[in-house]
């Protein structure tokens, strides 16, 4: 059965390579028969590749031991969730669940029939010459069909870290990004080898870039939440090289975002948007190069240490892509020249080149902080470690800028700054201004809390001002009461008021980031059972400990003692919850620890508890930690998302109603 | 009308070429800004590995360092009422004893690869506010 799954994916690697090579002769004989066949191509590798997943998950549930990844990832104890997600917690299978989502969206992007005729086979090919590559990885060394000669009774068992919701959905929705992210590059590169180049494209895959682009910070914003939650190290983000990796590709997105707006609107920024989506694409192949191709130094996670074969095959496609794109932007140079130029720095159009450089800028520094001790080892033989403060102060600033602009960025207009953009921004920086007054009364007194609170409420008033403006004007023309003019607003126009609540969102983000980077409070205390101590406006007492052991034959990596300790966490002499920090011993590991912490969550911050050391006697050492506002990032993210999906709902049906 | 339109035309190209000049300062001095971000900051920034021989030879230098060595067994020392943890540890040259204010992690046991980040004090012990211990895990198998 499990060469039935090798032999999908050798057949979808032959079949996809087929329809790369005919779409791209249709393209150059304009020959819809070849074309056409290269549409049934990728249909084919889209069916052969669900019938592998499907059959790897069929394997993962009925514990198929034979098959190699299956014995490696899963045990008997697993529950059938995280069977599930055994899928993608390995190489192998990562590899199988981003081809698997790139050949469903790339049937999907296929089946829309309104573009161009002569962009449409360069799409094809771009998008069926990925899953070459792809299936080929799979297939020349990563099969995860794999398997052993004889059946062995149990599996390994999943590392306990994996165990967790975050690991169900933090790497499909990261995959997803990455898969997504191949589309907006495919309709670049498809452009500029057709010489098709008006701004069309733009429109046409604007949904598409902001798809990616959602996926990916939602996935890294879960993949926070997860290693919050999880990790246990008291923190959401450590500037870990596999962190950064996924940031990088995100932080170029973002960048693109705004600049396709600028083509689609002003028909600007024509060169930016050939190099952005490439160098999205080309990141995201990056990020895999560093959690899978050994090449980064990493303390934290135990990632492969020396160069993989991965690694080579991925630099020389990157290095294909890099090469091929730059060569053919040289190419079409003078078709890519804007229809307008920038008149006034202090104009809408100045400040998205600023945005342009800002978040390239923030890329850059994020991709050289997290090769660097690479590259300092290979060229002058340091060890050398990077700490979290560079990033801190090298994107802190930026940050800062950036999140100024998206408060003025939206109220002043295209062209030049008017007299009237200048009233309306200064309600916003007076309200702003007051309230860092009171925040400094209130003893916020260190500059960047400070300053973080003055842009943050200088963007919502803004926000704000731009919200009522629009609804005291409409209330004035029309009639309508609040709430309706609100509704209408709304769905008349949603990509601007999507916009605004992402920025909001964003805003949102930035409270919590700061908040818990500068009022977080620790405290390492060593209790006995009955003791107390308190922690901030909180009194924590420690009420009992036990032991137990789970699973214990046959034993796999879900075998384990669990030493559990109880805390009662009191406010102003009130119970407010119940902790459960405990410590697991998995005998069969390596690293045999595995600490769960426990969180008492609250809007105004969260009470983190770490079960640091556990003597025989009760005697328990214990990490105490206040995170204030951490709540907001994970709001933020959830705001994020709404208005991205706003923003890019088709308006297709209520445009219908209109007319 | 055509002089008067040559002229407008002529006055938005300069108008043109001097919004293009401004533009391309602005974007040099965003550039040059970022650049001194990211150069200013990797030095103070970083933090280089030195194996207990170098630590010993260099003697105690109160700067932020990170100790590399194994981890001696029986020097393992655990207060827990005060949660302060003693250990040493050593290469082929020598041995360090290290101190750290914090519970014992998870692996620490004889021969364990260690990475101590803190600083090498005149006491003569390495005051730590790290400890990293190198695991072997299941990724790096593959």
């Amino acid at each position: 059965m499990a060469s039935l799954g090798s032999w999908a994916l050798v057949l979808s690697l032959v079949v996809s390579l087929y329809g790369a090579i005919a779409a791209f002769v249709g393209a150059r004989q304009r020959s819809r028969r070849f074309v056409e066949s290269a549409q049934n191509a990728v249909w084919a590798v889209a069916a052969l590749v669900t019938l592998a997943s499907i059959l790897l998950l069929y394997f993962l549930i009925t514990h198929d031991f034979q098959v190699k990844y299956v014995y490696q990832y899963t045990s008997t104890h697993l529950p059938l969730v995280y069977r599930i997600s055994a899928f993608w917690a390995g190489q192998e299978g990562s590899l199988l669940l981003w081809l698997w989502l790139l050949a469903i969206l790339t049937v999907i992007v296929v089946q829309h029939r309104d573009r161009p005729r002569q962009v449409r086979p360069y799409l094809l090919a771009t998008l069926a010459l990925t899953e070459t590559f792809l299936a080929f990885l799979m297939v020349a060394m990563d099969n995860p069909f794999a398997t052993y000669s004889a059946r062995p009774l149990e599996g390994v068992g999943m590392l306990p870290l994996l165990e967790n919701p975050g690991m169900v959905i933090h790497p499909p929705v990261l995959f997803l990004g990455y898969a997504a992210y191949t589309v907006p590059f495919a309709f670049a590169l498809a452009a500029l080898m057709s010489g098709e180049l008006s701004t069309a494209w733009v429109k046409a895959m604007r949904r598409w870039n902001l798809f990616a682009w959602l996926s990916l910070g939602v996935g890294i914003l879960i993949g926070a939440w997860w290693s919050y939650v999880e990790l246990g190290w008291g923190g959401y983000w450590a500037w870990d090289p596999v962190e950064n990796a996924s940031l990088i590709p995100w932080l170029i997105g973002t960048a693109f975002v705004h600049s396709a707006m600028m083509e689609e609107r002003r028909g600007m920024h024509r060169v930016w948007n050939m190099v952005l989506p490439t160098l999205a694409f080309v990141l995201c192949l990056f990020a895999t190069l560093v959690t899978r191709g050994g090449i980064i130094v990493s303390d934290l996670h135990g990632f492969a240490s020396n160069l993989q074969p991965i690694a080579y095959y991925l630099l020389a496609f990157i290095a294909l892509v890099l090469g091929g794109s730059f060569s053919l932007i040289y190419y079409r140079r003078r078709q890519l020249e804007s229809e307008r130029q920038v008149e006034h720095l202090l104009s809408r159009e100045g400040f998205f080149v600023l945005v342009n450089l800002l978040f390239c800028g923030a890329g850059l520094i994020v991709f050289l902080g997290t090769v660097y001790p690479s590259l300092a080892q290979a060229l002058r033989g340091l060890q050398v470690s990077l700490d979290a403060s560079f990033y801190n102060r090298a994107i802190g600033p930026l940050m800062v800028v950036i999140v100024c602009v998206m408060g003025i960025c939206p109220v002043i207009g295209w062209q030049r700054l008017s007299a009237k953009n200048m009233t309306n921004l200064s309600f916003p920086l007076l309200a702003a201004l007051v309230l860092t007054v009171v925040a400094f009364i209130l003893g916020i007194t260190e500059p960047f809390p400070l300053i973080s609170t003055a842009i943050c409420a200088f963007v919502i008033f803004s926000l704000l001002g731009m919200v009522t403006r629009d609804l005291l004007a409409r209330r004035r023309s029309t009639g309508e009461n609040y709430a309706r003019a609100l509704i209408t607003l709304l769905s008349k126009a949603r990509r601007r008021y999507g916009a605004y609540l992402v920025h909001l969102g964003i805003i949102l983000i930035a409270i919590g980031i700061t908040g818990s980077t500068f009022y977080k409070r620790e405290q390492l205390v060593a209790l006995s059972p009955g003791e107390s101590t308190v922690l901030g406006d909180y009194r924590v007492q420690y009420e009992d400990y036990s032991a137990e052991t789970l699973n214990p034959e046959p034993a796999t990596s879900q075998s384990r003692i669990r030493y559990a300790t109880t805390l009662s966490v009191y406010r102003a002499d009130s119970k407010v919850s119940t902790l459960v920090p405990h410590k697991s011993y998995h005998w069969t590991l390596d690293t045999p620890w595995v600490t769960e912490v426990a969180i008492y969550s609250s809007l105004k911050e969260d009470v983190y508890v770490i079960l640091a050391s556990l003597e025989e006697d009760g005697l328990a050492g214990f990490e105490m930690i206040i995170n204030p506002l951490v709540n907001w990032i994970w709001i933020g993210g959830g705001v994020l998302l709404l208005g991205t999906l706003i923003a890019v709902w088709p308006e297709g049906r209520a445009k219908a109603v209109e007319d | 009308m055509t002089e008067l339109g040559l002229a407008s035309q002529a006055q938005a190209q300069g108008r043109r070429m001097g919004g293009r000049m401004r533009f391309i300062i602005g974007g040099a001095i965003i550039i040059v800004v970022i650049a001194w971000l990211i150069l200013s900051n990797i030095g103070g920034s970083s933090t280089y590995y030195l194996t207990v021989e170098e630590l010993l030879a260099e003697g105690p230098s109160n700067r932020l360092v990170r100790g590399t060595g194994f981890i001696v067994g029986q020097s393992i020392e655990w207060d827990p009422q005060q949660m302060v943890l003693r250990f040493e540890i050593a290469d082929e040259s020598g041995s360090l004893p290290v101190l750290y204010k914090g519970p014992p992690p998870d692996l620490l046991e004889e021969g364990t690869q260690a990475v101590v980040e803190g600083r090498y004090a005149s006491s003569g012990v390495f005051e730590a506010t790290a400890v990293l211990l190198k695991c072997p895990s299941k990724y790096a198998e593959e």
